[in-house]
Order: C-alpha cells, then structure tokens, then sequence
C-alpha cells in the first residue's frame, strides 16, 4: 500500500516540478536579450521594448507593448512558429489540389504598417512597402502555387477610370495610356473553381469602356493569355515575372507604335531560391517545395539611372537600375531596386519620346524594358511620391504617360486615392 | 494580464509559485499572493486597481461593523451600504452608457455618460462581496478580521477577471489556514494545462473561425455558412470560458484553494433547466440564493421571480438589450419547463431531451453574440433562410476538411467521455504506472502546443496587403 502512495507521491513531484521547471528555463531563457530587431521572414520591425512614461503606464499601453514585445522576442520563435503552422495544418485533411488561407490580423498588419513604414524603404532593399493595404479575403493554393483572388466591383473600377480622365483632360499634349495587369489566377482557374473570382477581363473591359477615346488601352491581358503556360508569374509571390512583365510591354509596343525588344539574344541573371509574400503569409509547404526565381535582364543599350526625390524636382542622384543586392524573400526588388518614390532612365534613343510612368509594385519588373524604346523613362511609386507630379511632368519634358497597374490595386480605394492625389 | 499570454506562463507564474513555496510562513505566502494579484491587475488597469483596493475596504469595513451591531438595528445599514456601493459601482462604470442611451431616447433628453470604461472583473468582485457581506449578516459566515486576508480574498488573480465567483464562504477557512498538499498541486498543474489547452487550441481556433462568418457581410453568407459560424461561437464561449475556470481551479489548487466547479458539461444538458445548472454555476447559484430565494423562490409569485432573476441574469453579461433579451429567451423556456414542459419530456427518451437543450441553447447564442440588433436580425434571417439558392458554399467545406479532425476532437470533448475513460482507469485499473506517465506527457504535449500557438499568434507578415 505505502509502496503506491510512494509511487503516486513521486509521480505528483515529477508533474510539478517538469511543469514548474520548464517554464521557469523558458523563463530565463527569455530573458536573454535578442539582437534582431527586423524579423526578415515577416519583413517587419519586431515590437521594441517600451519606453516608460506615466501616461504609458496608466493608459496599459506600457504593458501592452511589453507583452507584444515579449512575444516578438521569444526564444526560438521562428521555431515555435513553425510548430505552430505544421500543427494547424495537421487538425483536418489538407487537399493535395486546394488549399484556401485566411490571413486572420491583416487589420494588424496594416496599423502596424503605418508605424513602420518608410526608413525600411530607403535604407535597404526591404521591399514592397504599402503603407496601407486592402482587406484580401483569401489565398488560394493550387498545384503549389499560390493566387489571389479578384473580387473587385464596376463602381470601383470606374472610379479608377475617372481618376485617370481627369490626368488625361488636364494634361493635353501628353499621350495616355493605361495598362491592367491581370492576375495570375486569371489563366489558371479551372471550371470547379470559377467561383472563387471575379474574371479579371470584364472588369479590365469596365474600365477601358469608362476611359476617354483618346487614353490608349493596351490590352496586356490578352497577350499573356497566349503564353499562359510559360513562367509570367511566380509561384510563391503576388508578383509577375520579367517574362510577364516583357509580354505586357510587348502589347504596350504594338498600342504605342513601338517595335519590342526581343529577349532571344539578350543576357540575363537570376536569383534563385525565392520564396515569396504568399508564401510568408501561408507558409505552406507545397510553396515551399516550388520556389521562385527572379530573372532580370541586362540590356545592351546603356542607360544612366537616376534616383529622384518627392522635395526637389531638380534632384537626381546617379544610381543603377537592378538593386542586385535583393536577395531571399526580397528578391523582386532587384528591378529598380524596389518601391523608390520617383526614379528616371535616359537612354542613347534620342527621338524625343519622353514617357512617364505611374505604377505600384507590378511596374518594376515593367518598367526596365523601355530602356529600348525611349529616350526618357520616369518612374513614379503612385504610393510614395509626395512630390509636385505635374510640374516634375513638365521639368522633364514628358509627353506620354502610362498608368500601369495590377487589378487589384486598379479596384482599392487606397490606390485609386494615391493616384488622384499625385495632382495637387 | 491573461492567463493564456507567454510572459504569465513564463515569468508570472513560475516566479510566483517559487516566491509563494520559499518560505513556509503563512503570512509570507499571504502577501506574495497579494503582491502578485494587484501586479496582475495593474498588468491591464493599473489605474483600476485603487477602485479594487477602495471597494474591498468598504465591504471589509461594512461586514466588521455588522458583526458589531449584530442584534441590532444598526446592523442592516452595513448591508444597505454594501448593496448600495457595489450596485453604484456597477452602474457607474458598467451601465452608465446604457442606462443614459436609454433615457435619453426614451426622454428625448441629452445627457452625457461619464464613460469611465469597464474596469477588469468589476462584475465578478462586486458579486463575491456582496456575497460576503450578505454571508457575514446572515452568520453564515465569520467577518474577516484581517483587511490583508480580505484583500487577498478579493483580489485573488485565479478568479479576479473572469471567474468563478468565488464565495467567501467556501474558502473562508483557506483563507486563514490553508494546507498546501503536494497531491493538490500536481492535480492543479494538470487541470491547469487542461483550462489552457482547452483556451489556447480549442477556443481560439473556433475564434477564428467565429470571426471569419459572423463578422463577415452577412447579406453574403450561406445558410450553411451562418449554421456553421454560429456553432463555431457555441464551441468558442464555451471552451473560451470553461477553459478559463479550469486555469483558475488549477491555479487554486496549486496554492492551496479548493474552489467549486463552474461548468459540467453544459451541451449535454437534457433542458434549459439542467443547462443552467451546469453553465456558469457560480453565477446561476449565486442569484438562486442571493436573489431568486429572497424573493420569494418557488413560494409566491414564482413567474415573476424568474423573470427578474433572468432579466438581470442577461444583464449582468453586458451592458446591451441583446444581453437582456439573451436572458428572457431562456427565461421563456425555463417557465415552461416548470409548467410542464419538463414533466413531458421526462416521459420522452432521453435522447429527445437532449435534442431539444441544444435545439434552444445554440440558437440562443445569436442573440448573445450581436449587439447590434440590426445585425441580429439578418443573421437570424440567414440562419432559416432554408432552401435558398445560396446555402452552401466551396469555402465552406474547405473549412470543414481543413479542421476536421479538430472539429471531431472537439465535439468529443464537449461530452464526458474522457471523463469517464479518466475514471474507468483510475478506479478499476488502480492508476497504473504507463496511465501515471501518459498523464504527466500530456500536460507536457498540451503545454508545448499552447505556446507553439501562442508564438506563431505573433507571426504576423508584413507583406502583400502593402503592394
């Protein structure tokens, strides 16, 4: 009998003390001061440690930044995280073909974008930095690849438009043209699936029906519908490829009177390895055993590549056009090495074609291939340039401009507001 | 602070049960138990933590002075103003948006609420001292004659924020002479790792899923979609709050408090009755008799009784009509169980019994989640909108494949059975060694998956919402 109660006794001990020792470890473990301060996977800032002040401390803002803090810190985190994802995807069957993600705190995601935006742009090739977003509802996973789904709406596209007209009445001289990028799902959603989006071609059509007479339109979709089987956009990112990104520029050439560079003899690098932003945000591992990568091309004409600046429209620091630094999960940055509010080419083709270009992050791998084409390309990030737009226009000289966006960002109330406020 | 976070886990709770066992003098193990309690306040309300501290004084002062007068006339002032404060202080600070909405739309009037906001637990410590102090004039129960002890009591951070409501009675004698056993420390680790599995891997991934269909645009839900996202809130609040009291229990075992049992089991409940008596027991039993008997229980004008208790009953859950409503919906049903739907439904198999709880109670839980009425009205549309064209969705049953397993798991743990698997091996097989081990592994296995989802709930990529 005592030989139970002994052996009960002793279980009891070992319960308590592996509990209260475990997390007592944990404990000093955390308190080991971290040197990250960027978590590069989640390309964010971790949450630093408070600074004290009264009203911090009385409002519980103090202690709630301590226990973000905390969290953020945590040994092994980056582990424990994946425990975490591999245990959520082991609580149902995961369908080899499907697979839908929610993105649960993109509210927080955003507020937080808001705290630690800019510095991550201009001092390193973090990327694609939109300072707010849009609510995405869903990734969808499909033969290891990763889409998202278009669902926007024909008021928000005509209000796209709109803002598009009134560049084009207020700019006359200037040749306008608009560029729709579709997205990826658009050529790959089979009949089962139809329901998961909007098709990306009637609102394209919405849009370039609401558009004046005289906006060219280039029909980009359609040509990358022909090559819908080749590599134009990534597995794990929400991107296109250069390759993409050249089959638009070839339909741009054609609406613009332009003979297309052709990429047979032109030579190349790539960055391999690259695992995307859908991929960051699911982590699932059939995009983990599809990795991206990143090819961009090194035409043969020279060009000089300027940095420009939203203060000073006379402002241009001589840089170069790949930020060939980019690398892992920031690797389409190496086209014009990122989200840089206002950047510019010149090139050797002196025909007076001037052309500017506003763009979110699709326009990056776009924009290197008019080097071939244009005397002058300016770039303008629509999200981050804050500069006098139309003057700049003027200073330099431009008379075609081109509006080059994704889908998405052609239906998001923040886009289309960026965009209108560039005239201010 | 919250039980299921990593720096309670980690530095809280650990360093607290260290300082607590380092010396065996009771009124060492007294004040780190109340340093810790306020610290864990403050953690969330540190400007809060006065009106706790204040509001203790005055029931601790009003018990002594009952005990004083008892026998006399002066006696009933110390209960008057117990009832009066801890009253006032809920409407002050719980009611007054509500109560000033009210008036104002019924009056046309345009006052303004002070809106204070909700101190943490203010509806817990309120009711545990008017309980006490009620106890004390009732001699039921001895008045605490140390403010520190008193404090203790009311502070206590196992219960402080979401329960049980803890009588004074119960652990009156704990308070001042406690025996911590090692036997009860293990059984509160275990039951602790249990209320935190069940928070953690249970309710918050039913959270998830809660949000994504009830929060979403309703007009473009499924039927199917509005089924689902309303059982996904009967699995959350349950596991969510019963996972809670399991951590408090835990923890009171683990310093030496015995507290009652706040849930059994609630969805196999046979009626709305029997439901109540095993959802929020410290809560039900605490208007039974604190309320409901005063009034006159089942004696005289039972209807009535019962629909006051369940108006304030729904009250007490927050400051919203939906609250009041959720209460006089089971209000509803518990007087026509007493009328007669029990006596038919004991002549039923009992399996109708059980269909029948659930039938009532799931639906019930609509009511309780929106208060915005509007809104209420369109998901209760949804919900019997049978038929329609759009009664299923794809993502739908992507969810439902995607969580299967975990869905299963957790509609057994809704149920007794590990219960009484717990119970077969314990009594029949006499605790056998492989039985004793598995069940220190599991505590480690429950742990280890809590704090793997407690991290990964930091995980939070910055990317793509940005392009």
């Amino acid at each position: 009998m005592s030989e139970i109660t002994n052996n009960g006794r002793r279980t009891q001990l070992i319960n308590v003390i592996l509990f209260v020792g475990l997390l007592t470890v944990g404990g000093i473990a955390s308190l080991v001061p971290k040197k990250e301060t960027i978590s590069e996977i989640e390309n964010r800032k971790l949450t630093p440690f408070p600074t004290y002040s009264d009203s911090a401390l009385w409002s519980g803002e103090y202690f709630r930044q301590l226990d973000l803090y905390y969290s953020d810190n945590f040994p092994l985190r980056n582990k424990w995280i994946n425990v975490s994802s591999d245990f959520r995807s082991s609580i149902g069957f995961q369908s080899s073909e499907i697979k839908m993600y929610d993105p649960t705190n993109d509210t927080e995601a955003n507020e937080k974008a808001d705290t630690t935006k800019k510095e991550e742009i201009i001092s390193g090739p973090l990327p694609d930095d939109g300072a707010v977003g849009e609510v995405k509802k869903r990734v969808f996973v499909f033969k290891n690849r990763a889409f998202e789904m278009f669902g926007g709406g024909p008021a928000m596209g005509a209000s796209y438009a709109n803002v598009i007209n009134s560049y084009n009445r207020s700019l006359p001289g200037v040749q306008v043209y608009n560029l729709i990028i579709p997205v990826a799902l658009e050529f790959e959603i089979t009949e089962k699936y139809a329901k998961l989006q909007k098709p990306n071609r009637p609102a394209i059509e919405h849009i370039y029906n609401t558009l004046d007479s005289n906006i060219k339109k280039v029909w980009a979709i359609d040509e990358l519908r022909k090559h819908r089987s080749e590599y134009i956009y990534f597995n794990t990112d929400h991107h296109w490829t250069s390759l993409g990104a050249y089959y638009a520029y070839r339909a741009f050439c054609q609406t613009a009177g332009l003979v297309p560079v052709s990429l047979d003899t032109i030579a190349y690098k790539t960055k391999a390895s690259f695992l995307g932003s859908l991929y960051r945000l699911t982590r699932d591992k059939g995009l983990q055993s599809n990795p991206d990568s990143v090819r961009y091309y090194l035409f043969k004409d020279s060009v000089n590549f300027y940095v420009g600046s939203s203060n000073n429209i006379s402002y241009w620091n001589k840089s170069k056009m790949y930020g060939e630094g980019a690398s892992g999960p920031n690797s389409y940055s190496v086209f014009l090495q990122g989200d840089l509010p206002i950047v510019k080419m010149e090139t050797q083709h002196k025909n007076g074609r001037k052309i500017a270009i506003v763009k979110e992050s699709y326009g990056n791998a776009f924009a290197p291939y008019l080097i071939n084409n244009y005397e002058k390309v300016v770039v303008v990030d629509q999200r981050y340039y804050t500069g006098d737009f139309m003057t700049m226009l003027k200073a330099e000289g431009i008379n075609e401009l081109l509006f080059i966006n994704n889908i998405f960002a052609a239906h998001t109330p923040f886009h289309i507001e960026k965009i209108k406020n560039l005239r201010k | 602070m919250v039980f299921a976070s990593l720096i309670f886990l980690f530095l809280f709770l650990p360093l607290n049960l260290l300082l607590y066992y380092s010396s065996k003098n009771a009124n060492w193990r007294n004040w780190v138990l109340i340093i810790f309690s306020l610290a864990f306040y403050s953690w969330g309300e540190p400007i809060w933590i006065t009106l706790m501290i204040f509001s203790a004084l005055i029931d601790y002062i009003n018990a002594l002075w009952i005990e004083k007068y008892r026998g006399t006339k002066w006696a009933k002032l110390g209960i008057v103003s117990t009832i009066f404060f801890n009253l006032g202080l809920l409407i002050t600070f719980k009611y007054d948006v509500f109560i000033v909405e009210n008036v104002n739309s019924i009056f046309d009037t345009s006052f303004t609420s002070p809106g204070y906001g909700l101190p943490i637990g203010i509806s817990f410590y309120t009711f545990q001292t008017i309980s006490y102090v009620v106890d004390v004039y009732r001699g039921d129960v001895k008045a605490q004659k140390s403010f520190p002890k008193f404090l203790m009591f009311v502070s206590l951070f196992h219960q402080l924020v979401a329960g049980p409501i803890v009588r004074y009675a119960h652990i009156a004698d704990e308070i001042d002479n406690r025996k911590e056993k090692l036997s009860d420390i293990s059984k509160g680790v275990t039951r602790f790792c249990i209320g935190l599995f069940k928070k953690v891997v249970i309710a918050n991934i039913a959270a998830e899923l809660v949000a994504k269909y009830m929060d979403a645009d309703i007009g473009g839900l499924s039927t199917g979609a509005a089924w689902f996202g309303l059982l996904m809130f009967a699995i959350q609040i349950y596991f969510d709050f019963s996972g809670y009291s399991d951590m408090a229990i835990g923890l009171g075992w683990m310093f030496g408090f015995h507290y009652h049992e706040n849930f059994k089991y609630p969805y196999t409940a046979t009626s709305i009755t029997d439901f109540w008596r095993r959802w929020h027991i410290s809560l039900g039993t605490f208007f039974k008799d604190y309320l409901y008997i005063p009034l006159g229980g089942n004696r005289k004008r039972v209807y009535l009784n019962l629909f006051i208790v369940w108006f304030l009953t729904g009250m007490w859950h927050g400051a919203s009509w939906n609250f009041i409503f959720w209460g006089l919906y089971f209000f509803v049903f518990i007087a026509l169980e007493k009328a007669f739907l029990l006596k038919w439904l004991s002549k039923l198999p009992k399996f109708i019994s059980h269909v029948y709880a659930l039938i009532i109670i799931i639906p019930g839980w609509v009511i309780f989640y929106f208060t915005d009425t509007a809104k209420l009205g369109a998901y209760v549309e949804k919900l019997f909108s049978f038929g329609a064209a759009n009664a299923w969705s794809a993502e739908l049953t992507n969810d439902i494949t995607t969580n299967l397993f975990w869905l299963i798991f957790t509609v057994i743990l809704c149920m007794p059975v590990f219960h009484k698997v717990h119970d077969t091996i314990e009594n029949k097989l006499k605790k056998p060694a492989y039985f004793q081990v598995g069940s220190i592994g599991l505590n480690i296995v429950f742990l280890f998956l809590c704090v793997a989802q407690l991290v990964g709930k930091s995980y939070n990529p910055f990317i793509y919402f940005r392009f």
